[in-house]
C-alpha cells in the first residue's frame, strides 16, 4: 500500500495505480543500510532555523499593480560549519570548511549604513543554514548580482580546464623513504584537470554502476568555480537568465597580506552594472547575439548590451587570472617590466582565450571573474497565442522553487557543501490560500540537506590500482557512495512547534545531492523513534503542490488525501498543509531515505526521524481545518493538460499526422545517457544532443536501464507532465504480463507495442521538473545466446536490449515514463540531467536547445561553440 | 561520510617581520598544534601561505604528485592507509630545521 500511495502521489491523476509492494520481479538492489550511530542527545531537537528572507518590492513611485523588483546580492563565501558524518560514523558537529551562500537586499533602504537584513548572518554561525530565501511574485523582475568570493586556497587544488593528457610522473623514493622532488610540472596520471578519481575501481566495465573511469570534463574539477541555477523558473536559459553554461571564478585576491581585498569589489561591480540593470528591466535580458551590419555575421549580446567598462574590466581580470594562477606547483616566471607575462597555466588551461573566441563568434562568453548579473523576468501570464499555433504558451507557475550551484564537475560537491536556497514565487495560489485561512496561516520553509565535504568516494591520483579499503572505509563497490545524515535548515532533527489544532503551510525542498526522501508517517515520539506510526489523534498532511506547481483540485482530492505518503527525489519539492491535532504532544516525522523510488519497505532503509513536531497547549479555540475543495486555489489555464493536438503535426514528407516524440534512455551506470542500452554516451563538450523547435510540444519516453537506482530525470526551463508509467519490477496486475522474449510487452518504441490502459493516466496530470525514473529489471538470457554468448548470437529481437560480458548476457527491461512538455516562449541552450548530482558531474547530462529554426531541430547531435557548464 | 582536513603552511617571522622559517598549522587552529587526526578515507590537503614552495611527504607516503606553489593549495590526499602515525617533512627543505608535521590515522579519530 505504501508503494501505491507513493505512485498516486507521484503521478497524479484519476486512474488508481495498483502497484503492489512485494510483487516485484526483481527489487532494486539497494545497498543495505549501514548501522545507524546516533549523535549525542544535545544534537537534536534544537529549534528549527529559518534562512533570512529577501523580498521583492514595488519600484518607488509606481502605481499599484506594477510588477515588483527583487534587487539582491547573492555571494558565495566559505567558512567552518558543523557537519555530521555518515549514519555509520559517530563524528557529529565536526567543523568543516564549507562553501555557502549569503545575501542581502539591495533596495535603497537597506544599503549601508542602514543595512539590517539579512546580512550579517543569524547566529550561531556554525549552523550550516541554506542561503537566503528569495520571496517574489509572478510578474516580478529579478536583479541578483552574484559574487564569487571563495578563497580557493581553503580547498584542495582544482583546475577549470586542462591540457592534453600526458604520462604519469615517476617519483623515486630516497633511502629514507621520502620521495625526491621532481622539478617542474608533474602531471598526475595524464588527467591533471580532474581533481581526483571518483571511484576506486578504474577498470572500465560497462553496465557496472560506479566503475567507469573519469574523463575530463566528466570528472571532478573546478570546485571553486560556480554559477546559479534557478530551479523551476520558466525564463530565458541564455545570457543573464537561468544560464548554467556560465563559469564564475572567485574574485582575485592579489595581495596575500590582505586576503579580503577582492577584485572586483562589490561597490565597483554595482557601479558598473547599474546601467545594465536599468536597460534589462526596461527591455528584457540581452539576447545571446544580434545581427551584425555584415550579412551573416553576429555581434555578441555581451559586447552590444553590457556596459563597456564592465566588458573591459572582466576581460582584464580574466587575463590577470590566466597570468597569475599557479599550475601544478609552479608559479608564473617573473619578467622584466614592459615584457609580456609568462603564465604557468598552459594555453589550453587558460580561460581568457575561450571567451575571446566565443565573443568573436558572436556568442555570450562563458567565463567570468568575481561577479555576474542575473536579470530576468517571471512571466505572470502566457504570451498571446500565435495564429495557427495550437501549442499553449506558458507562464511562471507560482510555487516553491529553489536555486543551487550548477557548475559541471563540481555541482555535487557544491550542493553538498550547502550552496542552495529557496525561491518562493507567489501568485494567485497564495492569495487563494490566504483568502480562506486569513493572514494567520503560518509557513515553514524546510530545506532538506545532505551536507558533506566529500560526498562521493575518491581515490588518490598517485595510486593505481588503489589499495583494498582499510578498516572503517565503506567497502561497497566503487568505494561506496557516501550516506550523509539528512538535516533541515542546518540542524539535525530540528524541533518545529505548532499549536494544537493549527494548520501550517510547509514548503518542503529536497536539496540533497543524492537521496530521495519518502514521507511516510508521524510517530508519537519525543526521541526520534520511528518504530510505530502514531494512531489518531496525530498530525496529518495534505499535499497541495508538486515541484512548485499547484495541484488541480481533482488531484488535491485524490493525490493529496490526508496522510498520503509521498516521495521527494533529489530536487523535488512539495507544498503540504500540515494539521496538528488538538492534543499536545511530540511527534517524529518519519521518512525513508532512498535512491529507488518508490522505496520498497522490505529492502529500503528503516524510517528515521527528519524532525520533531511539538504540538503545544493551549490549542486554538477554533481548530483550523484543511481547505475545502470548493475553496482550493483556482487552476491557471496554462497548466491544463497538454493535448493530443499540441503534440501532433503533419509530417511534410509523408503528409501524415504524427506525434512529436523522442526517447531518452539513462544508462545503468552513473555517467551516460543515450537512445538504447548499447548506445550510451557521456556528456561531450560542444554537442547539442536534443534540439526542439520553439513553440512546439513533444511527447518523450524517458527510460532507465539501472536496476538499482531511480535516476531522477531533470530538465530546465520547461516542466513536464507524466502521462504513463511503466515499472518492470512492480508489474501492474491489470496489465498483460511482461514477456522478456517479446519487446512489444515492455518497450513503447518496439513495433507493435502492446500498451496497457491501466498504466496510462487520464489527468489532470501533475507537473514536474524532476522525476525518478522507475528502475529496470535485468534478466539473464545467456542460455538463449548459444555457446558463444555475445550480443550477435542472442535472439535478434532482444539484441537492442542485451549486453554481454564475461560469458553472461543480460537483457535490460527498462523502467520508463511517458511525458509531455511545451518548448515555448524561450530559445536557447540548456541541459537535462540526472539529479543524483555526482552522476551529472560524471557525464549523465545532455546539452539541449530550443531553436526558432525548424530545420535545426531535424538534425541530431549538432555542434555548438559552448563547452560544459 | 569522510571528512576533509586542511593544514596551513605558514611563514614564521621574527619581531622585525622577517621570515625565519615556516610551520604546519592544522585547521581549524588547534591551540596545542596537535597532530591532524583523521580516519581512513578522509582527505587531507595543505594550504601554502608561505612565500616559498613546499612539498610535504612522509616515509613511504607521497601525499601529492607535485610541490605546492606559494599562495596555493595542494591536491587532496585520501587516507587510504591502515591506521598509523605519519610524520611528514618538507622535501624541498634541505636544512630540515622546521618542525615536522604529524597525521594520525585512526578508526576512532574525532568521534563523539
Amino acid at each position: 500500500m505504501i508503494a501505491k500511495a507513493f505512485r498516486a502521489g507521484a503521478v497524479a491523476a484519476v486512474v488508481a495505480c495498483t502497484v503492489v509492494a512485494g510483487a516485484r520481479l526483481q527489487t532494486g538492489a539497494q545497498t543495505a543500510a549501514p548501522p545507524y550511530v546516533p549523535c549525542p542527545a544535545g544534537t537534536y531537537d534544537k529549534p528549527l532555523l529559518s534562512a533570512p528572507v529577501i523580498t521583492s518590492h514595488a519600484p518607488p513611485g509606481t502605481p499599484p499593480g506594477t510588477p515588483g523588483l527583487l534587487r539582491a546580492a547573492l555571494r558565495v563565501t566559505n567558512g567552518y560549519k558543523n557537519v555530521w558524518a555518515n549514519t555509520d560514523d559517530n563524528r557529529c558537529a565536526t567543523p568543516q570548511m564549507m562553501r555557502y551562500f549569503q545575501g542581502f537586499d539591495l533596495t535603497t533602504a537597506n544599503l549601508p549604513p542602514n543595512r539590517t537584513s539579512p546580512w550579517p548572518w543569524p547566529s550561531p554561525v556554525s549552523d550550516p543554514i541554506p542561503g537566503p530565501t528569495f520571496r517574489v511574485w509572478v510578474g516580478d523582475k529579478i536583479n541578483i548580482t552574484f559574487f564569487n568570493e571563495l578563497d580557493q586556497n581553503d580547498f584542495a587544488y582544482s583546475l577549470d580546464r586542462g591540457p592534453t593528457p600526458s604520462p604519469a610522473p615517476s617519483v623515486t623514493p630516497t633511502p629514507s623513504g621520502v620521495p625526491t622532488p621532481t622539478p617542474g610540472p608533474t602531471p598526475a596520471l595524464g588527467l591533471e584537470a580532474c581533481d581526483q578519481f571518483t571511484f576506486r575501481n578504474r577498470t572500465k566495465t560497462p553496465h557496472q554502476g560506479g566503475s567507469e573511469p573519469a574523463e575530463f570534463p566528466d570528472c571532478l574539477h573546478g570546485s571553486s568555480t560556480t554559477n546559479v541555477h534557478f530551479h523551476g523558473t520558466h525564463t530565458t536559459p541564455s545570457t543573464t537568465g537561468d544560464n548554467v553554461l556560465l563559469f564564475i571564478r572567485p574574485a582575485l585576491r592579489p595581495d596575500p597580506a590582505h586576503p579580503k581585498a577582492f577584485i572586483p569589489t562589490e561597490s565597483e561591480t554595482a557601479a558598473h552594472l547599474a546601467s545594465f540593470y536599468a536597460d534589462c528591466n526596461a527591455n528584457g535580458p540581452p539576447h545571446e547575439r544580434y545581427p551584425s551590419r555584415t550579412p551573416g555575421k553576429w555581434v555578441s549580446g555581451w559586447t552590444k548590451k553590457m556596459p563597456p567598462v564592465w566588458v573591459a574590466r572582466e576581460a582584464s581580470l580574466l587575463k590577470q587570472f590566466d597570468n597569475t594562477q599557479p599550475y601544478l606547483g609552479q608559479t608564473p616566471q617573473p619578467v622584466p617590466p614592459g615584457h609580456s607575462p609568462i603564465p604557468a597555466l598552459p594555453p589550453s588551461a587558460q580561460l581568457s582565450p575561450v571567451n575571446v573566441k566565443e565573443i568573436a563568434a558572436g556568442y555570450w562568453p562563458q567565463y567570468h571573474l568575481g561577479a555576474v548579473p542575473y536579470c530576468f523576468s517571471l512571466p505572470a501570464t502566457p504570451a498571446p497565442m500565435k495564429p495557427g499555433n495550437v501549442v499553449v504558451p506558458m507562464a511562471q507557475a507560482p510555487g516553491t522553487h529553489w536555486y543551487h550551484a550548477h557548475k559541471h564537475g563540481s555541482t555535487a560537491l557544491n550542493v553538498a557543501n550547502g550552496m542552495t536556497g529557496v525561491l518562493i514565487i507567489q501568485g494567485q495560489y497564495d492569495k487563494d490560500l490566504r483568502a480562506y485561512y486569513g493572514p494567520g496561516l503560518r509557513e515553514q520553509v524546510l530545506s532538506i540537506q545532505e551536507l558533506s565535504t566529500q560526498p562521493f568516494p575518491v581515490a588518490n591520483p598517485a595510486r593505481t590500482p588503489p589499495p583494498t579499503p582499510p578498516p572503517g572505509v565503506n567497502p561497497a563497490p566503487g568505494g561506496g557512495a557516501a550516506r550523509p545524515r539528512l538535516s533541515v535548515n542546518g540542524r539535525l532533527r530540528p524541533l518545529v512547534t505548532m499549536r494544537g489544532g493549527e494548520v501550517q503551510l510547509w514548503r518542503i525542498v529536497n536539496t540533497s545531492f543524492r537521496d530521495g526522501v519518502d514521507f511516510a508517517y508521524f510517530a508519537k515520539s519525543s526521541t526520534g523513534d520511528c518504530t510505530t506510526p502514531a494512531t489518531s489523534p496525530a498530525p496529518q498532511w495534505r499535499q497541495i503542490a508538486q515541484d512548485g506547481v499547484q495541484f488541480h483540485v481533482d488531484n488535491y482530492k485524490k493525490v493529496g488525501k490526508p496522510g498520503a505518503e509521498f516521495n521527494l527525489a533529489a530536487a523535488n519539492r512539495a507544498d503540504v498543509l500540515l494539521k496538528a491535532p488538538v492534543q499536545a504532544g511530540k511527534y517524529a516525522l518519519c521518512i525513508r531515505k532512498n535512491i529507488v523510488a518508490p522505496p520498497n519497505p522490505q529492502t529500503a532503509e528503516p524510517p528515521t526521524a527528519l524532525l520533531t513536531l511539538a504540538v503545544t497547549a493551549p490549542a486554538l479555540a477554533h481548530p483550523m481545518r484543511f481547505i475545502p475543495d470548493d475553496k482550493f486555489p483556482a487552476f491557471p489555464g496554462f497548466l491544463a493538460n497538454i493535448s493530443d493536438d499540441e503534440i501532433t503535426y503533419k509530417n511534410p514528407h509523408t503528409g501524415k499526422k504524427e506525434r512529436r516524440h523522442r526517447t531518452v534512455e539513462f544508462g545503468s551506470g552513473n555517467s551516460t545517457i543515450g537512445s538504447s542500452v548499447n548506445n550510451q554516451n557521456r556528456f561531450e563538450d560542444g554537442v547539442v544532443s536534443q534540439t526542439m523547435t520553439l513553440n512546439t510540444a513533444e511527447e518523450w519516453v524517458v527510460k532507465n536501464d539501472a536496476p538499482d537506482k531511480s535516476h531522477p530525470f531533470h530538465i530546465h526551463i520547461n516542466p513536464f507532465q507524466i502521462v504513463e508509467l511503466f515499472e518492470p519490477t512492480a508489474p501492474n496486475p491489470k496489465c498483460p504480463a511482461i514477456n522478456p522474449q517479446d519487446p512489444a510487452t515492455f518497450d513503447p518504441d518496439a513495433p507493435g507495442y502492446k500498451g496497457c490502459k491501466a498504466r496510462v493516466f487520464t489527468g489532470p496530470w501533475v507537473w514536474w521538473d524532476t522525476f525518478p525514473i522507475p528502475i529496470a529489471n535485468q534478466v539473464d538470457i545467456t542460455t538463449s545466446c548459444g555457446p558463444n554468448p555475445v550480443v550477435a548470437n542472442c535472439p535478434k529481437q532482444l539484441q537492442p536490449y542485451t549486453s554481454c560480458s564475461g560469458g553472461t548476457c543480460t537483457e535490460t527491461i527498462a523502467g520508463w515514463f511517458r511525458s509531455r512538455s511545451r518548448f515555448v516562449d524561450f530559445t536557447g541552450q540548456y541541459v537535462l540531467h540526472c539529479h543524483i548530482l555526482i552522476h551529472e558531474d560524471l557525464g549523465m547530462m545532455q546539452l539541449i536547445e530550443v531553436t526558432a529554426d525548424p530545420m535545426a531541430a531535424m538534425s541530431h547531435a549538432r555542434r555548438t561553440i559552448y563547452t560544459h557548464h | 561520510m569522510p571528512m576533509v582536513h586542511e593544514i596551513k603552511i605558514e611563514p614564521v617571522v621574527d619581531k622585525h617581520k622577517k621570515r625565519t622559517g615556516y610551520r604546519y598549522v592544522p585547521q581549524p587552529p588547534d591551540p596545542a598544534s596537535g597532530p591532524t587526526a583523521v580516519r581512513p578515507g578522509d582527505q587531507v590537503f595543505w594550504r601554502n601561505d608561505d612565500t616559498q614552495a613546499h612539498w610535504p611527504a612522509a616515509p613511504g607516503v607521497q601525499f601529492m604528485p607535485n610541490q605546492i606553489a606559494p599562495n596555493s593549495s595542494s591536491q587532496a590526499w585520501v587516507a587510504d592507509v591502515q591506521p598509523t602515525s605519519l610524520t611528514y617533512r618538507d622535501t624541498l627543505d634541505t636544512s630540515g630545521s622546521a618542525p615536522p608535521g604529524k597525521i594520525v590515522v585512526s578508526t576512532t579519530a574525532g568521534g563523539v
